[in-house]
């Protein structure tokens, strides 16, 4: 019995996997929230087919489709308008090829996950031109690294950290292939930085030694002097 | 290019027409340019608000930075009431971290909200089972949960409809919507934000 | 744009403007932007007229805050207060038709197609072409996408008084469109 129905299981999810349309399995996340906003007035029936449209065409591109699907549903439940939701969808798709583009060249191949970091960062304070240089670095890092660089430099243009210094360090990081994952974190050791009166000029050339050894983040704040003790716990709870 | 006659043309055409219209926008900076030639000026007093604003500037919604070493009167006030009130409500100091997962505890100020939410990135901006509790004697609202390690947007929702970024945050960015959002960083390992 | 939660975030929105969080009115300006400056297209020479008079709305629509009787609907208000703007403004302006300029003054979207421009200019032109009291039903049913129902609270008529205006705007432009002929 169990067998069986994990037979029709297995059957019905290449079915989905195969058939376009209504058996599509992704969309359907989305089908309630949207159909909620309808019943409540705040979506019209118009907007509820542009925004699956939009996701649609993002499929078709070859773009990875979870992350539209997450802004459609952020949009509905901040009770944004229709119209804000698919331009912020279609400013996603646009950011998003254009990101896999950067990260293509010279034959390189972009997961997914690249291709949302690097898109994302677009959003979150980086610019093209920025995304387009690092692309262009000499030697060609990978694409992973690319985008931990731009996801870092995003932050780090939020946080206004002058962007000479931004290049010196991802420059650095790029080359030396040590730009692991918690770099983006980045942005965060100089906002206690900045609290500690350490100038930015200082952080970026430590940054950058501490790169070309190999090392991390961590390493980075034992370096200035600051230990990697969390600042925001409240009273009374141990430190660990 | 020839353009035909448009003599023949449908309600239905024209309708359609009419509905490009609606994708005519004044564009991102648009607000900024108001918000811009407001200036500083509030509105004109209306004779019977003033009172009522008052009122409501006190029990508006606000978030407050947590910190230990917060200078201001009120943060400290407040840090006193949540030493007490981690104690009762220490999250995952009897039980077990869900491993992988680091602890963290949303706080919001927001002492005439009906219910607040926590939604974000990490929950599909769903509400369900996100509900922050609330503390009647202080005003606040927490909520206590493990999240893995990494960057994650979120904002309360305040009464199912009013989105608040928190002031505590490290980061707020462009939502994408013209709105912004908060930025959780979780570490690996000892569960401490960085 | 006409259920009770959209008007409970208007009223929040307006009410914490009004307890000194200017910030709090960019929200309303925002959400309601492209409705006042699709609105002041059909009042002004170009966009970049209309753009200047929908901030003058928002602008007074701010001064005026106070006035603003919190049980209507906040969109009513502002788009009566914006109508009334576009059509002082309108008497002391001379019209040109939009589509005799040349194109490259206009600001054009570039994801439109200059003739899709054309057409829009068009449409629009047509629009001015109507008397105001059609022009309304037409841009708020079809342009602005809101249901029957909004349309007749807008603007202050019944639902079949509203149903009939639209079905008559729509014959009326099409006329008027018709009769514009080729560039």
């Amino acid at each position: 019995m169990a067998r069986r129905f994990s037979i029709l299981l297995i059957a019905f999810l290449v079915a989905a996997a195969w058939l376009p349309g209504p058996v599509d399995v992704l969309a359907s996340a989305l089908d309630a929230p949207l159909r909620q906003a309808q019943d409540d007035g705040r979506l019209t029936a118009g907007d509820a087919q542009a925004i699956e449209a939009s996701i649609d065409q993002a499929k078709a591109e070859g773009l990875p489709s979870a992350p539209f699907t997450a802004k459609a549903e952020e949009g509905l439940a901040k009770r944004v308008t229709g119209r804000a939701i698919i331009q912020a969808l279609e400013t996603m798709r646009s950011d998003y090829a254009f990101a896999r583009d950067a990260l293509s060249r010279g034959g390189r191949a972009p997961s997914p996950d690249d291709v949302i970091m690097a898109g994302d960062s677009l959003r979150l304070g980086l610019t093209r031109q920025e995304l387009d240089d690092m692309a262009a670095f000499e030697p060609p890092a990978s694409p992973a690294e690319l985008a931990t660089a731009a996801r870092t430099r995003a932050a780090l243009n939020a946080v206004v950290f002058p962007a000479r210094l931004s290049d010196d360090i991802l420059r650095r990081g790029l080359a030396s292939g040590a730009l692991s994952a918690q770099w983006a974190q980045l942005f965060r050791v100089v906002q206690r930085t900045r609290e500690a009166g350490i100038p930015d000029a200082a952080v970026a050339q430590a940054a950058t030694r501490i790169l070309a050894d190999g090392g991390g983040p961590a390493e980075l704040l034992q370096e200035l002097g600051l230990t990697g003790r969390d600042t925001r716990k409240a009273p009374g709870k141990p430190s660990k | 290019m020839n353009v035909q006659p448009r003599t023949d043309t449908s309600n239905d055409d024209l309708a359609s027409g009419l509905r490009r219209l609606g994708a005519m926008d004044p564009g991102e900076d648009f607000a900024a340019r108001v918000m811009g030639r407001i200036g500083a000026a509030a509105p004109q007093a209306g004779p019977k608000r003033r009172m009522a604003r008052v009122v409501e500037w006190l029990t508006e919604p606000r978030s407050i930075r947590v910190s230990p070493l917060g200078g201001i009167a009120a943060a400290a006030c407040l840090l006193l009431a949540l030493g007490l009130f981690f104690k009762n409500y220490g999250g995952f100091e009897n039980g077990a971290t869900p491993a992988g997962l680091s602890p963290v505890t949303f706080v919001l100020a927001a002492p005439s909200a009906r219910e607040v939410a926590v939604i974000g990135s990490f929950n599909g901006w769903k509400t369900a089972g996100w509900t922050m509790r609330n503390d009647p004697a202080t005003g606040l609202w927490t909520l206590t949960t493990a999240l893995p390690p990494g960057s994650h947007e979120y904002v309360f929702l305040v009464d199912g409809t009013t989105p608040v970024t928190d002031a505590a945050a490290a980061l707020s960015v462009d939502d994408g919507f013209g709105s912004r959002n908060s930025v959780l960083l979780v570490k690996n390992g000892d569960g401490a934000a960085l | 744009m006409d259920k009770p939660d959209n008007d409970r975030d208007d009223a929040m929105a307006v009410e914490r403007t009004l307890s000194g969080e200017r910030e709090a009115f960019a929200v309303l300006v925002r959400r309601y932007q492209g409705p006042v400056y699709r609105l002041m297209l059909r009042f002004s020479r170009d966009e970049h007229e209309a753009c200047e008079m929908a901030q003058d709305a928002f602008v007074r629509a701010y001064e005026r805050l106070a006035s603003y009787d919190q049980r209507r609907r906040f969109f009513t208000w502002l788009y009566t207060l914006a109508l009334n703007l576009a059509r002082d403004r309108a008497r002391r302006v001379a019209r040109e038709p939009l589509y005799r300029q040349d194109l490259e003054q206009t600001h054009a979207d570039p994801r439109h197609d200059p003739l899709a421009n054309l057409e829009a200019a068009r449409i629009l032109d047509a629009l001015r072409g109507l008397s105001p009291k059609y022009a309304e039903a037409l841009a708020l049913r079809y342009i602005e996408d809101m249901p029957l129902d909004a349309v007749a609270e807008t603007l202050g008529v019944s639902m079949s008084g509203a149903k009939m205006r639209v079905h008559r705007a729509l014959n009326m432009l099409r006329e008027l469109y018709g009769k514009e002929g080729t560039p």
